[in-house]
């Protein structure tokens, strides 16, 4: 079987990917991709520590990743709202290009 | 390490860089749905059956078709060859590789790896739906009830802004009338007026043109 410390490394490897993707593109909708990549590494982690876990029984880490699935997807929604407001006002998606909160 | 989890964790990263380095948006929306299938597998793995259902059903099914609506409704007249990256990208990467390299040296260094590979008494063990069914109506019952209210707020949330400015106030006819903002235009990006910033210099203009009826009702919305 597969050790717990492979699918913290892949977890780990899969936020820090998701953070440079946020952190270097220009569109909006890439960056919420990455926070979205981000979010599910956490997920993972979740779930193997509760697989690994003493009591894996309890379910407890398990309905933690429901209810994050949840957030995430409102989240998502909200966010996506979000950046079509705003590219409807300014007429550009780069997140470099909104300075101002002046509408 | 089982081959199995290697094919998925591979699957699972190249997905995931190929939809932050992709350059049509597009293709970067489905490399994403890619990598969120890739996890629902490796949740499907380790055992939890609801919850890489789940992921299957909001993330492949309800976030990746969103990201493509919101790709097609934001969809610029820039040619994809504009520039996609950041003014630093070296930096976001060296930051990305920095968050890593301190995460894999936390993680090889704690007892996480002396653990033993899998705890004896989980193996027969899976969480059937009935026993999430009914931890979720009896431990978690005030979550349940909590993140209900939180997708409810959610969706009133989400469809109010992204409404149409004008729309939102309950204005729009008279509005429509007296500017040609607010009927023409409505949900789609317009040709911009030349040199000018468009939406919020078409929308000054309106209200000039409305006179103070437009400003009373924005005030008093």
């Amino acid at each position: 079987m597969t050790a717990l410390h492979y699918y913290l490394l892949l977890a780990a490897l899969l936020f820090a990917i998701g953070f440079a993707g946020a952190l270097t593109r220009r569109h909006a909708i890439v960056v919420l991709m990455g926070i979205e990549l981000m979010l599910n590494a956490a997920n993972l982690n979740l779930i193997a520590f509760w697989r690994y876990g003493p009591q894996p029984e309890a379910l407890t880490g398990m309905l933690f990743v429901v209810f994050a699935i949840g957030v995430a997807a409102a989240e998502a929604a909200v966010g996506l709202a979000l950046i079509i407001a705003v590219y409807r006002h300014y007429r550009t998606p780069q997140v470099d290009e909104i300075r101002e909160l002046k509408g | 390490m089982r081959p199995i989890f290697l094919f998925l964790a591979i699957l699972t990263v190249a997905g995931a860089v190929a939809a932050l380095t992709a350059r049509q948006l597009v293709h970067g929306a489905l490399y994403l749905a890619g990598a969120f299938a890739g996890l629902a597998l490796l949740y499907l793995g380790l055992g939890a059956q609801f919850v890489g259902l789940v992921q299957i059903l909001v993330y492949v099914g309800a976030v990746a078709i969103l990201i493509v609506f919101a790709i097609l409704l934001t969809r610029s007249s820039e040619s994809p060859q504009a520039q996609r990256w950041g003014r630093a990208p070296w930096v976001g990467l060296g930051i990305g590789g920095l968050v890593f390299g301190a995460l894999a040296v936390a993680i090889l260094n704690s007892a996480v790896t002396q653990s033993p590979p899998w705890p004896a008494h989980s193996v027969t063990m899976d969480a059937t739906v009935a026993q999430v069914g009914r931890s979720l109506m009896t431990d978690h019952v005030v979550a349940l009830e909590a993140i209900g209210l939180l997708l409810t707020a959610a969706l009133i949330g989400g469809a109010l802004i992204a409404l149409d400015e004008g729309r939102r106030f309950g204005g729009a006819p008279e509005l429509g009338e007296n500017s040609p903002d607010g009927t023409v235009t409505r949900g789609m990006p317009e040709p911009s007026h030349p040199g000018a910033l468009p939406r919020s210099e078409g929308d000054r203009g309106g209200g000039a043109h409305a006179g103070g009826h437009g400003e009373a009702r924005g005030g008093g919305a």
